[in-house]
């Protein structure tokens, strides 16, 4: 039997109301500026950090940045911000 | 993330070297705890290198111990550590201090002086002009400013090739602005003074020139009454020389004037009569609009006449709002023959008015009527006697070149 997915009903108001669901919703965002620049938000920790690669947990699955000369530039609460020659960014796990 | 920057310098941070297996334990654990960590560098296998701010070290120390972590610093950065350090360099302290003050004081000091508009020996004139009054290197700025307005009337004086001077200070430079003075090149007008009409000079002031004519002479129009050669000469050695001026002075005359008045005893008048159309119409800005109209308009000849009223203008724009009345009348023309001394008083009207045009401000010394009739007409012949100025200015052809 397959399963059906349940939409959240804030989901539904979001839509409704055409309001943009990342601001309804803590997904995470990523922004890659250039190959220069990686912002994470909505983050749930650090999972493994080195020079060449930077795995960081978030709410739906795990994102790893692999690159060389990778610094974490800040790292706050909600944000983390990785700069360095980043050459891939993977989506591991996503539901 | 520069702001936040120069408030962890402003507050004082800490570079720090963690060593242990669960680095990014230790990471999540001071992010989680609210701490601000910055330029995370992983330097090893098992080392990193991270910043975070004075007063966040102190509270490190538990989730170093939970991440089973060590951590020491390795610099010290900011304003408060920077303080610090120079307040046990007194001297150091003491120098800096010094060195913003002579700055302050050397400031209030004039430098330099920067002249715009005279170039070469102006130049040159000016520099001194300005130094005779204490304008130089080394000048209090204060002292100028009192003495701005003063210096820049004085220097005017000394320089009349100048037309406007203006000193304004910028910092250490005394700017001087000066602008140099156009004169108009010399015009060679050379001109004699002649007859406009014919007359008995009464009146002669030489101003410039040689004069041709003496009082009590008739002279005719076009005739040369001050000439704009004059001679100069030494009578003894026979030597002369020629000078060409422009002729000046006033040459007064006798003038007669004399022209006459012609006056119709019989006219054509218009009769008005009392029939014809009114109408009444409103005026709102440019548009009319007609109100009410009586009676017939007249067919052939008729006079029109149009009386408005503006109502009060207020602040209101010109001509807004008028009432207006017209009324066309029937006009009958009808030969009316006049009589002889209303004929003349016309003439002597019409007369009055052409000498009064004629003489302008000049004095009527005598005046002759004479009285003719002429079939229908009546002419008046009217002879006047004036004093007036009858120089006029000849100008010379000057060939080109001269």
């Amino acid at each position: 039997m397959a399963k059906i997915t349940k939409v959240p009903f804030s989901h539904k108001v979001a839509a409704f109301l055409d309001i943009p669901l990342d601001t309804v919703v803590d997904w995470p965002r990523v922004i890659l500026s250039g190959n220069q620049s990686l912002v994470i938000q909505n983050h749930r920790g650090v999972i493994e950090y080195d020079r060449s690669i930077a795995r960081i947990n978030t709410k739906l699955g795990e994102l790893v940045v692999s690159g060389s000369g990778l610094t974490l530039v800040s790292a706050v609460k909600e944000e983390i911000v990785i700069e360095g020659k980043v050459e891939r960014v993977e989506l591991v796990d996503w539901r | 993330m520069g702001f936040t920057r120069l408030i962890s310098w402003a507050t004082g941070y800490v570079e720090i070297v963690v060593r242990g297996a669960h680095l990014e334990k230790l990471i999540n654990l001071l992010t989680g705890s609210g701490l601000f960590v910055w330029d995370i560098k992983r330097i090893g296998g098992d080392a990193l290198v991270a910043k975070i701010r004075a007063h966040g070290f102190l509270r490190i120390r538990e989730p170093l111990r939970r991440s089973g972590c060590r951590g020491r610093i390795r610099a010290k950065k900011g304003w408060p550590f920077l303080w610090r350090q120079i307040k046990r360099r007194k001297v150091f302290l003491l120098g800096a201090a010094f060195a913003v003050m002579l700055l302050i004081y050397l400031s209030s000091f004039i430098f330099f002086i920067k002249v715009e508009g005279f170039e070469g020996k102006d130049r040159e004139i000016l520099l001194a002009s300005l130094e005779k009054r204490g304008v130089k290197a080394g000048l209090l700025r204060k002292d100028l400013l009192e003495r701005k307005s003063r210096i820049e009337r004085e220097i005017m004086v000394d320089l009349p090739q100048a037309v406007w001077l203006g000193i304004s200070v910028r910092g250490v430079v005394a700017e001087v602005r000066v602008v140099h003075r156009k004169t108009a090149p010399k015009t060679i007008n050379i001109c004699d003074i002649v007859a406009a009409r014919n007359g008995v000079i009464s009146k002669l002031i030489v101003i410039r020139g040689t004069p041709v004519v003496k009082e009590g002479e008739t002279v005719a129009r076009g005739d040369l009454l001050i000439s704009g050669t004059v001679w100069h000469g030494d009578p003894e050695h026979q030597e002369f020389s020629k000078e060409e001026v422009p002729a000046n002075g006033v040459v007064e005359a006798r003038v007669w004037y004399d022209f006459d008045v012609l006056e119709p005893r019989t006219v054509w008048q218009p009769v008005i009569g009392k029939t014809g159309r009114e109408e009444y119409s409103i005026r709102l800005g440019k548009k009319l609009h007609p109100l009410i109209g009586l009676g017939e308009r007249p067919g052939k000849n008729y006079s029109w006449t149009r009386w408005h009223k503006r109502i009060y203008q207020g602040r209101n724009p010109v001509d807004v709002v008028e009432f207006i009345k017209d009324t066309w009348r029937e006009v009958e023309w009808r030969k009316v023959t006049r009589p002889l001394p209303k004929v003349k008083r016309r003439a002597l009207t019409e007369a009055t008015e052409r000498l009064r045009r004629l003489l302008g401000k000049g004095p009527l010394v005598t005046k002759a009527l004479s009285w003719s009739n002429e079939g229908d007409f009546v002419r008046l012949h009217v002879t006047v006697e004036s004093v007036r100025d009858i120089g006029m200015i000849a100008l010379r052809q000057i060939p080109p070149g001269k």
